[in-house]
């Protein structure tokens, strides 16, 4: 047996003596291990630097301070207030990206929150064990299709679609009248982008709910309850923290959605009301769709419509990471203490 | 809400209604739920079927070809399928794997030989393949030599052989001229690819494919089977090999095609069956029974390919066909053709896997088995979990603003685009990745320990290779979804149409998702409800292929974890 520690490679001699932990080897190996986990980190502040320059750049305020001359700045009170996105007469107003964002977070949740807090209900309380093993990858695979096939869906089959639905029944029903869908619009954006985030609320809620201890169900049954009072009236209060949660992290992915958005939705910047119905038959813009446009147009220029693209991002960012944030904390601290 | 219901209910005076109502409630709620959980499903699948008869257009055969593909294709399958279900239930996974292996075998064959030739170069392979073996012969050669060198001597005469193997004596630029570089001493590697007499396409792919692949199989076999066997089985190899080669050079292919289709499906096809028969718990009826399935598929394919050739039946007129594959996109409808995106996401995912596997693995592991408990750690746990949900467009734009603006990269090139998706997909890779690991026994790190081994000879002897299954299911996932992002390469600048073949990892190249997003915006019906349809389904199989292969391991690995 060697006193030295020998190689382990292929010798079991040499696995059994080298005892030591801190060779050479093993701190080399610790080191690779380390940096790989701390480029996480690295990536986080390359991220926040890398949108906060660049958006530096581009707001008045800062962007005096980094050289930039000042026609070539849009001030901040202005991006976050405008209306108006029309970047030849010097017109940055994100608010029509953001009205658009928004509608396509109302629509998409009117489809995800219902049926993803159902498919949860289902998967949680009724489904037996082998219908859950065959729906659980079945609704993964909602989430897994690339967005642009989504994109593609809702330009190609959905608007069609609804367009001879809604005119049929225009033609039918007399005193209604449906306005005529664009061939880009934002309902049936909204619908795909509902469809795809469904299996993001039901599978954070259905882990919510399976956490919801047996003896309340049991405790409920004894008290004469339905299986549709213990599902209502107990799993879902009790699991509510976890729902919350699923429904923030669902609408932070709608908005953070692109492809399927600047498919469906159309490529021009326009005012919408969330609100107003009527709104979703027309084109719109979303704050991703407005970054793929000015990305995909003069990439090459330093101007303020390049700098505006890390605006928005920026935007973006801190908003999903705000959702992101809150639903880690109602998720940590709301979250009901069974023992 | 509900007592006033059940209040309302019990005023009556029969006690049987209120048990009526509380039922309707109850299955009208149960069938909403049903409703809900499928509602997505359901549509999904319809609109799978809408584009895959767009781009299949299974309506357009001869009449006659519908019963022909009844009789060779279809019925063949549905029997055997039947006998499965009905009489032999264990040997339908048997077929199945030993129909999908050398179909998978296959596609990754396709790849290889797309990357080998038309954007590497066979030379260029083969001088790289060679060097890489030179290197490591010497290297396992030092190691028999000197068994008892320290451990930074062995990395000091590794980094030097691999060093001069593939990279040489560097280039150097000579200031204040316009000869930019001056190479002090080629690498092995450029030696060879610079010799007058390079082999040519097939011989180059003999040497570093089949052969290798045979040298595996003869040390695979020489584990459990007599010398004389294993060494025969490599000479099979090679013989197959070439015989597929000549095969397909007769048939108006060529030779390196024909290499390769046998390397990649007969190869796997044999060592699956050799591992079912090794194994103890499979019944050599079960086998026999699963080759069932490959034989009737294939058969059934060949036999209608033949028919439908002498007896000149048309197929249906689908937009996905073998000329889609292999051409460049056009303005023209019939033309056009998905190959560039196809290599260009290829190319794209070999960057994105060499960057994300160690990295993530490496991240993992550090995290499970070395973290210490203390703020850095909670950092870093943390961290990665809200990197997993930044929008993926963010990450395009921290590839424009670091990679391109910051260190100059090459717009849109693909080493930019592989690794903005490997900084998007890593966060995912890593989670799973983590899963995995703490999913090993503690029993099993500290048997470990208590034998005398280190942490690093625990990891990689104990805890990684009994938690790969889980991290290959993970990764694999994560690369499935890397595949369909376009965003973040539109952000860098990607060419959403690219006319041919990228020549290198600088390049810039296309992937499917852009190409289909560029060919979306055509209004013409033909690309909307034709081109597009194909490509989308290219994109769909391809992903599913992955996610598929990622579920089988996970079931394998359950199902040990379980025994």
């Amino acid at each position: 047996m060697s006193t030295e520690p020998t190689d382990a490679d292929g010798m079991e001699p040499g696995f059994l003596t080298e005892t030591a932990g801190n060779t050479t080897r093993e701190r080399l190996v610790r080191a690779f291990f380390f940096v790989c986990a701390f480029l996480s980190v690295v990536t986080t502040f390359a991220i926040v630097f890398t949108l906060a320059f660049e958006a530096a750049k581009f707001f008045g305020v800062t962007g005096q301070l980094l050289g930039v001359s000042a026609e070539k700045t849009v001030a901040a009170v202005e991006f976050y207030t405008g209306f108006e996105w029309i970047p030849s007469r010097q017109l940055f107003g994100v608010l029509e990206f953001v009205s658009a964002t928004l509608a396509i977070v109302v629509g998409s949740s009117i489809i995800a929150l219902p049926f993803g807090l159902g498919t949860a209900i289902y998967l949680s309380e009724y489904a037996n064990p082998r219908m859950r093993t065959y729906l659980k990858p079945a609704l993964e695979v909602l989430a897994g299709i690339p967005t642009v096939v989504y994109g593609y869906f809702a330009l190609v089959y959905i608007t069609p679609a609804l367009d001879g639905f809604f005119s049929a029944v225009s033609r039918t029903v007399p005193l209604l009248t449906i306005p005529d869908l664009g061939a880009f619009n934002l309902l049936s954006a909204s619908i795909v982008v509902g469809i795809m985030i469904i299996p993001m609320v039901s599978s954070i809620s259905e882990d919510a709910m399976s956490a919801v201890p047996d003896d309340l169900r049991q405790a409920g049954y004894g008290m004469g309850a339905t299986k549709f009072d213990v599902s209502i009236g107990v799993v879902i209060p009790a699991a509510i923290s976890g729902i919350f949660s699923s429904f923030i992290l669902a609408l932070s992915r709608a908005i953070g959605e692109t492809m399927a958005v600047t498919i469906a939705a159309g490529q021009q910047p326009n005012l919408v009301n969330p609100l107003n119905p009527a709104d979703y038959f027309d084109a719109a813009m979303p704050m991703t769709a407005g970054m793929v446009q000015i990305a995909t147009g003069d990439i090459a220029g330093q101007g303020a419509e390049y700098q505006s693209l890390f605006a928005i991002g920026l935007t973006l960012f801190v908003i999903t990471l705000a959702m992101n944030l809150i639903s880690d904390v109602i998720t940590e601290r709301y979250r009901e203490q069974y023992e | 809400m509900m007592s006033i219901d059940t209040d309302t209910d019990t005023a009556n005076p029969a006690e049987t209604s209120f048990e009526r109502v509380s039922r309707r409630k109850g299955q009208l709620f149960r069938w909403l739920l049903l409703i809900a959980s499928f509602a997505g499903i359901v549509s999904l699948g319809v609109l799978l079927v809408y584009v895959f008869i767009d781009a299949l257009q299974p309506l357009t055969a001869d009449a006659i070809w519908y019963p022909v593909f009844l009789l060779t294709v279809v019925a063949p399958i549905a029997g055997v399928g039947l006998f499965y279900w009905r009489w032999a239930p264990s040997a339908g996974s048997i077929g199945v794997t030993l129909l999908g292996l050398p179909v998978l075998g296959l596609m990754a064959t396709g790849a290889t030989f797309v990357i080998v030739t038309d954007v590497l170069g066979s030379t260029t392979w083969f001088g790289f393949v060679v060097a890489l073996g030179v290197a490591t012969g010497l290297f396992a050669g030092f190691g028999r030599v000197r068994p008892d060198a320290s451990f930074e001597t062995r990395f000091v005469v590794g980094l030097f052989l691999y060093w001069f193997a593939l990279i040489g004596l560097p280039s150097v630029p000579i200031p204040f001229t316009n000869l930019a570089t001056v190479e002090f001493l080629p690498s092995l590697m450029g030696a060879i690819t610079s010799l007058p007499v390079v082999p040519t396409r097939w011989a180059a792919l003999f040497w570093t494919l089949v052969v290798p692949v045979g040298a595996g199989v003869t040390s695979y076999l020489a584990g459990h089977r007599p010398r004389r066997t294993a060494l025969g089985a490599g000479v099979i190899v090679l013989g197959a090999a070439l015989a597929g080669g000549l095969l397909a050079a007769q048939v108006g292919s060529s030779l390196a095609v024909g290499e390769l289709v046998v390397l990649g499906t007969v190869v796997p096809f044999g060592l699956m069956i050799e591992r079912y028969r090794v194994a103890e718990t499979v019944d050599r009826r079960d086998l026999r029974a699963g080759l069932a399935l490959p034989v009737a598929v294939i058969g059934g394919l060949v036999l209608n390919a033949v028919l439908s050739g002498v007896l000149g039946i048309a197929g249906p007129a689908s937009w996905l066909d073998w000329q889609y594959l292999t051409n460049a996109p056009s303005r023209f409808a019939e033309q056009a053709g998905i190959y560039p995106a196809l290599v260009g996401s290829i190319m794209i995912m070999i960057i994105v896997v060499l960057l994300t596997f160690p990295i993530g693995v490496g991240a993992a592991v550090y995290l499970e088995e070395y973290a210490p408990e203390n703020r850095t750690s909670r950092l870093i746990r943390i961290n990665i979990s809200n990197l997993a949900g930044v929008p993926s467009v963010v990450y395009g734009l921290l590839g424009l603003g670091l990679f391109i603006r910051l260190l100059d990269m090459g717009l849109g090139s693909i080493l930019v685009a592989g690794m903005t998706l490997s900084l998007l997909i890593l966060p995912i890779v890593i989670i799973s990745s983590r899963e995995a690991i703490r999913a090993v026994p503690d029993s099993m790190r500290q048997a470990s320990y208590g034998m005398g081994a280190t942490r690093w000879q625990t990891v990689r002897r104990v805890v990684l290779p009994e938690a790969m299954p889980g991290i290959l299911t993970g990764t694999i996932l994560a690369l499935a979804r890397a595949v369909g992002e376009a965003a973040p390469l539109l952000m860098i600048g990607t060419a959403t149409t690219a006319f041919s073949v990228p020549g290198s990892f600088t390049d810039t190249a296309s992937a499917m998702p852009l190409q289909i997003y560029a060919w979306s915006e055509l209004p013409s019906e033909s690309f909307q409800h034709g081109v597009v349809a194909a490509g989308v389904v290219v994109l769909i199989v391809v992903m599913l292929t992955m996610n598929s292969v990622a579920i089988v391991l996970r079931n394998r690995y359950q199902t040990r974890g379980e025994s």
